[in-house]
């Protein structure tokens, strides 16, 4: 029998940790075979652990659910060893392991080897009274959330929900891993980036942040909901997206992402994190840029040869440009009628371009409606109307935009149809009831 | 819409180049990477298991695995799956220095790109698959 050395075991756990995990995935990549689709979707597993992990690793220091024994190699007291290998165990393997059985049984499984063997990986982990909550809040964190991601990726489903989880992953990247990890090697703190600001130009710095990462929800969204697709060039677009921010400018996610980790990098002082941003830029504009030309011009030339010869790449245009025209169906008689006539035609002439306005006709319900065929939109209402404002000039977009956007739009959808219905019910009433 | 689930590319399984020679020798040179830099890192103890395997095991593994990938349609990302193959397997040299070399994977994608456009690299990487 060795007799080995509490750092020896410390040693050998954290070797396992990663090269155990790392070992099943290749074996399974080996076994399984699997085509793009599924081999994107993994790494979209994958992808989504490393920020969600040290989330929560954040979140069970803090609550005091489990601490493990690091020393080095390790992010705010997380093994980097054990990371990649957890973000590998519940990454790939979990969605290679859908193929063998339903993902409901996956993460069973991985409830039952997380029960049985938690307790007893002292002295790595040294698990606390209420850990349970902990892999309760790892499952709804980490888990479940990658292995939705990763099924939608594989089967080609749900671009909207898909977008959802694009949004969150890549903020957690850009808000959260990239800014720990940057800092760590400093040999500074995460929270010198989120100290509160200090004065008129860390304010600034603040807006022009949330004002870029909103624009690039938008476009997330924009790609999810015209072109099917994600930012992942693995699962991009299906089409050629010409609307909403890519409008304006061709390349607005990857100038968003060099711009707000530039930012990150001023407000924390950090040339650590301006050594990223360059690296963003230069990724952006040199290996993206040619991997457009070659992917998206040699499947869509014809549309993408119209887009880029209309909208810059890294310049922003005032106004939009829009590929056909869209159609506005209007009520006869309804409070967007009344808008159209009284505020819109005569404040803002020439500012909607290519907008056809038609009565609206049987079958089309009893909401505002926009209609675009090139690009497949089709909306109603309060979104409908935001749509219109994305005919107008940047500043009118930027607020169709914040419309559509649906923490935003949702609430603002049902106050306008209650209002339809409240203008109509007292437009119908004989005049001396009123 | 213009394309379907098959895109950007088909639905078949993605096979090993196990036969492939490029693939053979740049996996070979990784086997060799990862003996010279576990040598250099001599005499090991069981308390430094954790080390190698983050430093040197992980980017070897990922680089010998990375060297059998199908060969891209296009010549920029011939060149790129390669030179990110060398880059990772460098690494095993890097030891803390890693973190720097991740950092610079986008100027190797921007090499690879660069070098595409010079006539050396048609014949050094030869014709699509």
């Amino acid at each position: 029998m060795i007799a080995l050395s509490q750092t020896e075991l410390l040693a050998i756990e954290r070797a396992c940790f990663l090269l155990g995990p790392l070992a099943l995935a290749a074996a399974m990549l080996l076994l399984l075979r699997p085509n793009p689709r599924e081999a994107t979707a993994a790494m979209v597993a994958f992808l989504w652990q490393l920020p969600a992990l040290l989330l929560l690793h954040l979140l069970a220091k803090a609550q005091g659910w489990w601490s493990f024994a690091a020393g080095h190699n390790e992010l705010a007291g997380l093994p980097i060893d054990v990371w990649i290998g957890w973000a590998i165990w519940w990454g790939p393997i979990a969605v290679f392991a859908t193929r063998l059985m339903s993902p409901v049984l996956v993460v069973l499984l991985a409830v039952v080897a997380d029960v049985v063997s938690m307790p007893v990986l002292g002295p790595l982990v040294e698990v606390k009274p209420g850990w349970l909550v902990g892999e309760g809040a790892g499952l709804v964190l980490c888990l479940i959330p990658a292995l939705t991601a990763a099924i939608l990726t594989r089967d080609d489903r749900r671009p909207g929900l898909r977008a959802i989880f694009h949004v969150l992953g890549w903020g957690g990247y850009l808000a959260l891993l990239i800014p720990a990890a940057v800092l760590a090697h400093e040999g500074r703190d995460y929270f010198d980036l989120l100290r509160l600001p200090a004065s008129v130009l860390d304010v600034a710095l603040v807006c022009a942040a949330l004002l870029l990462l909103f624009i690039g929800i938008a476009a997330t969204a924009e790609f999810a909901a015209v072109g099917q697709g994600t930012p992942i060039p693995f699962d991009p677009p299906k089409r050629v997206v010409t609307t909403g921010p890519y409008a304006f400018v061709a390349n607005p996610m990857q100038i968003i992402s060099a711009l707000v980790m530039l930012i990150f990098a001023a407000y924390a002082r950090s040339w650590g994190l301006a050594l990223i941003a360059a690296s963003f830029a230069v990724f952006d504009a040199i290996y993206a840029r040619w991997y457009n030309t070659a992917h998206i011009a040699h499947a869509m030339p014809d549309a993408w040869r119209r887009f880029t010869g209309a909208v810059p790449e890294w310049n922003l245009r005032w106004r939009p440009f829009v590929e056909g025209e869209a159609e506005v169906a209007v009520s006869r008689d309804g409070p967007a009628r009344w808008v159209w006539e009284r505020l819109w035609s005569r404040a803002c002439t020439g500012m909607t371009r290519q907008v056809i306005v038609r009565p609206r006709g049987p079958g089309e319900g009893t909401r505002l409606r926009y209609l675009r065929r090139d690009a497949g939109i089709d909306e109603r209402g309060m979104i409908a109307a935001a749509r219109v404002l994305e005919h107008g000039p940047l500043p009118f977009a930027m607020l169709g935009w914040i419309i559509r956007f649906p923490p935003i739009g949702a609430p603002l959808q049902v106050i306008s149809g209650l209002a339809v219905r409240w203008w109509r019910r007292s437009s119908r009433r004989p005049r001396h009831e009123r | 819409m213009d394309h379907g689930a098959a895109y950007p590319y088909r639905l078949d399984p993605l096979a090993p180049t196990f036969g492939n020679r490029r693939s053979q020798a740049i996996a070979a040179a990784v086997c060799g990477a990862v003996a010279l830099a576990l040598w250099l890192r001599g005499p090991w103890t069981l308390s430094d298991a954790d080390t190698i395997a983050l430093e040197v095991i992980l980017p070897g593994a990922l680089a010998f695995v990375l060297a059998f990938a199908p060969s891209p349609a296009t010549l920029a990302n011939r060149i790129a799956k390669d030179l990110v193959v060398v880059w990772t397997a460098l690494a095993v040299f890097a030891g803390d220095g890693i973190v720097l070399m991740l950092v610079a994977v986008p100027a190797v994608l921007a090499l690879a790109v660069a070098l595409a456009r010079t006539r050396v690299a048609g014949s050094w990487w030869g014709a699509p698959p």
